[in-house]
């Protein structure tokens, strides 16, 4: 029908890489992070001295270091993709596995920043700021789990022979879920942990 | 109908569409009381009918629910119901014990009801939907409990497909957090707080997983589409919904008595709460556009649509209206919570459970997939004038609701609760006459049934 | 990739900021577009995908950071 049409389009994919639903999905899953990034900004502009008050008792070292963690991870998953799409499944895996240690190192260090906050007799109630927090931090926190859920899946197919050159729409899928979990925090951390 | 034992669902939905009448003449006894107060008292006072009026909403919903289960379940799991007999028993169980407990509404004081099925042994009543008695209380457990052994059985001996293992946690989830109904602590921030465990964690939580799974399952049915696409579709629409809907639960914490913390975790989680019904509403409507096949059966597809958008405006734009916490300081309890609650229970649960009858009773009556040409026109009628009476019963009530905020809770001198309300009248009378079309619209429906002629083949 | 190595650098330099004032959060709200615009478009792989799936992480960056930063001129 319109031969213009699909030249034009011919170094474009239609469709973003991985099952079009968990796009959607992330979509979504951003929409939820910006209203909450956006009623945190608010909020701070509401309560500036309260914020930056509390904001001191965060521990900047271990955001950033979890920043670190998140993009090398991210980037892991990159090298797993890049691997099954020359069809080599036993490089994706190991690619896979550098991806959930480094994932479960950022659990690692959550967790002690938790526990380091809980210690110190800090909690919801606290105050606003750390309503906000924890709320924000623990809601990421779960999706870092459920992303990691998401990549173990992954890598047992893989290890069972699932994957291959022509069909890894499951290594895409859960990749890019991957990257929304570090996109998410790269905006979270500097807006919670640094701007003052 | 591929099996014999999907039959019971019949008796179920009968069940369902008698209460459902009942409902709806309660309610409009009710809409006449909100003008004219002393309208049958003292045999009905308001307090009774609106007991009635939310009660069997609920009971008539769970018939339907427990009815679309078992002409579901088989068909899905590919075998026949594990106990068509249990099925049949329990039926009457729950009928026999809803019928007691709503003439135990009508025929003593709510008091004497409580002294009778003895309350104070472990007294549960008395909460808003919550009022049966704690002997029904446990009938419906008993009853909750065989039904999903018997769906259970079925399910995990037969094909499982998301459709019905999605169906089922939401069935499963439906029994624990009703569970929460028997917890009544003496502190009243304690007992609300529990108490929405079962009521909002219900039609926000559980309940949508329920609705999602039926309606996937009517329109993989009249459309064709692949399985797989529609399954697709349902898992983003219940990880939506549970994400939103569990965490929104907030939204009913901002004055109660609980930490201030809900307000902003209510407030953003509930406002995301429209996301599932969006998706819903898209993915209703792509599935429809992208049939492989034409089914007979157009009133199922009319139902399953109108499910789709009605749930998306009742539940979604209409609960967002107020569900911010700076919004709801002024409209929480007002008539813009009767508003959303109409057209939020009709557009989604009454509604789908209404497709899914739309679509089995066919099979159920004649084995044809669809009615006469005749009878169908007759039953989209009656979604017609159902469906835009809802919407005028929804628009008149929030008519009232924002005079009432703005009377009431804002400008200098604030009137008092009756005073507004009288002031309010017009719209209440607007209101009933709308549930006269409701009525109406009900009749029509009922009507369709028997209207007969010769049912219709699928067509190739 | 390379350039992904340098905004990690920045990510570091975030940590002694603490000085405040309007144009380092700017210059932050920018590292964070940047960063961020690095991942979806390389990470994701949105580069090569039609401008409808592409532009949306986009624009919901230049939303999120533009808001955030005018709720932080308005303290």
């Amino acid at each position: 029908m319109s031969e213009t049409n699909l030249t034009q389009n011919q170094n474009r994919e239609e469709y973003p890489p991985g099952d079009l639903v968990i796009w959607i999905f992330i979509y979504a899953e951003l929409l939820v992070f910006g209203v909450l990034f956006l009623a945190y900004a608010f909020s701070r502009s509401n309560n500036l001295e309260l914020f930056n008050e509390s904001q001191k008792l965060v521990n900047q070292e271990a955001g950033a270091l979890n920043t670190l963690i998140l993009i090398t991870s991210s980037y892991f998953v990159v090298r797993a993709v890049a691997a099954i799409r020359e069809g080599r499944a036993e490089q994706c895996g190991h690619w896979l596995l550098a991806t959930m240690i480094t994932g479960s190192g950022f659990i690692v260090v959550k967790l002690y920043e938790f526990s380091e906050k809980f210690g110190a007799g800090i909690s919801l109630s606290t105050n606003t700021f750390f309503t906000y927090y924890l709320s924000m931090t623990a809601f990421h926190f779960m999706h870092v789990v459920l992303g990691l859920i998401i990549l173990a899946a992954v890598w047992f197919k893989n290890r069972r022979g699932g994957y291959s050159q022509e069909d890894h729409m499951g290594v895409e899928t859960g990749a890019s879920y991957w990257h929304m979990v570090d996109l998410v925090w790269i905006i979270l951390f500097p807006l919670v942990y640094v701007i003052r | 109908m591929k099996y014999e034992s999907q039959g019971v669902a019949k008796l179920y939905f009968i069940a369902a569409l008698a209460l459902f009448t009942a409902q709806i003449i309660f309610g409009l006894i009710m809409a006449f009381q909100y003008v004219v107060g002393d309208f049958l008292f003292p045999e009905i006072p308001f307090n009774v009918a609106r007991m009635v009026h939310t009660n069997t909403l609920i009971v008539w919903l769970l018939f339907g629910f427990m009815g679309a289960a078992y002409y579901l379940v088989p068909e899905e799991s590919e075998r026949e119901l594990h106990s068509p007999m249990l099925a049949k028993l329990l039926f009457w169980v729950f009928l026999v014990a809803a019928g007691l407990t709503v003439a135990g509404y009508l025929l003593v004081p709510y008091s004497t009801l409580a002294e009778l099925t003895m309350n104070d042994l472990l007294p549960t009543m008395g909460r808003e939907f919550l009022e049966q008695p704690t002997i029904t209380k446990l009938g419906i457990v008993v009853v909750a409990l065989g039904f999903l052994f018997n769906i259970g059985m079925t399910i995990l001996s037969g094909r499982k497909t998301v459709i019905n293992i999605v169906l089922l946690t939401g069935l499963l989830g439906l029994a624990v957090f009703f569970l929460f109904s028997f917890y009544n602590p003496a502190n009243l921030v304690l007992d609300k707080y529990w108490w929405w465990w079962t009521v909002h964690l219900w039609v926000e939580g559980v309940w949508e997983l329920i609705l999602g799974s039926i309606l996937a399952f009517v329109l993989i049915k009249t459309t064709g589409v692949d399985r797989e696409v529609i399954e697709k579709w349902l898992y983003i629409i219940i990880a939506m919904a549970l994400i939103t809907g569990i965490i929104g639960t907030g939204h009913h914490y901002y004055w109660i008595g609980t930490p201030e913390y809900w307000q902003l975790l209510g407030s953003v989680f509930s406002a995301l709460e429209p996301i599932p019904f969006f998706m819903m509403t898209v993915f209703a409507f792509n599935m429809v556009n992208q049939r492989r096949k034409d089914h007979p059966n157009k009133a199922a597809v009319l139902w399953a649509l109108g499910c789709a958008v009605m749930a998306f405006l009742g539940a979604g734009v209409w609960g967002f209206l107020h569900t911010l916490a700076p919004v709801n300081y002024y409209t929480h309890g007002t008539q813009i919570t009767a508003a959303h609650g109409h057209m939020a229970f009709y557009g989604a649960y009454a509604m789908i459970v209404l497709a899914m009858i739309s679509y089995s009773m066919p099979f159920m009556t004649h084995g044809k997939p669809a009615n006469s040409n005749k009878a169908q026109v007759v039953e989209m009628w009656g979604f017609w004038l159902m469906t835009i009476s809802i919407v005028f019963i929804t628009l008149f009530l929030t008519g009232a609701g924002i005079l009432q905020v703005w009377l009431q809770r804002m400008g200098d001198n604030p009137q008092s609760f009756m005073s507004a309300q009288d002031s309010v009248a017009v719209f209440y009378w607007l209101r009933f006459a709308a549930g006269w079309f409701f009525l109406g619209g009900l009749v029509v429906y009922l009507y369709s049934f028997f209207v007969g002629g010769e049912p219709q083949e699928e067509s190739a | 990739m390379a350039l992904t190595l340098s905004t990690l650098a920045i990510g570091k330099f975030d940590l002694i900021d603490s000085i405040g004032g309007g144009p380092l959060v700017a210059f932050l709200l920018i590292t964070i577009f940047i960063k961020s615009a690095m991942i979806s478009e390389y990470f994701m792989g949105l580069k090569v995908v039609r401008w409808r799936w592409r532009m949306i992480p986009l624009i919901y960056l230049i939303i999120v950071c533009g808001l955030i930063w005018i709720a932080y001129n308005r303290a």
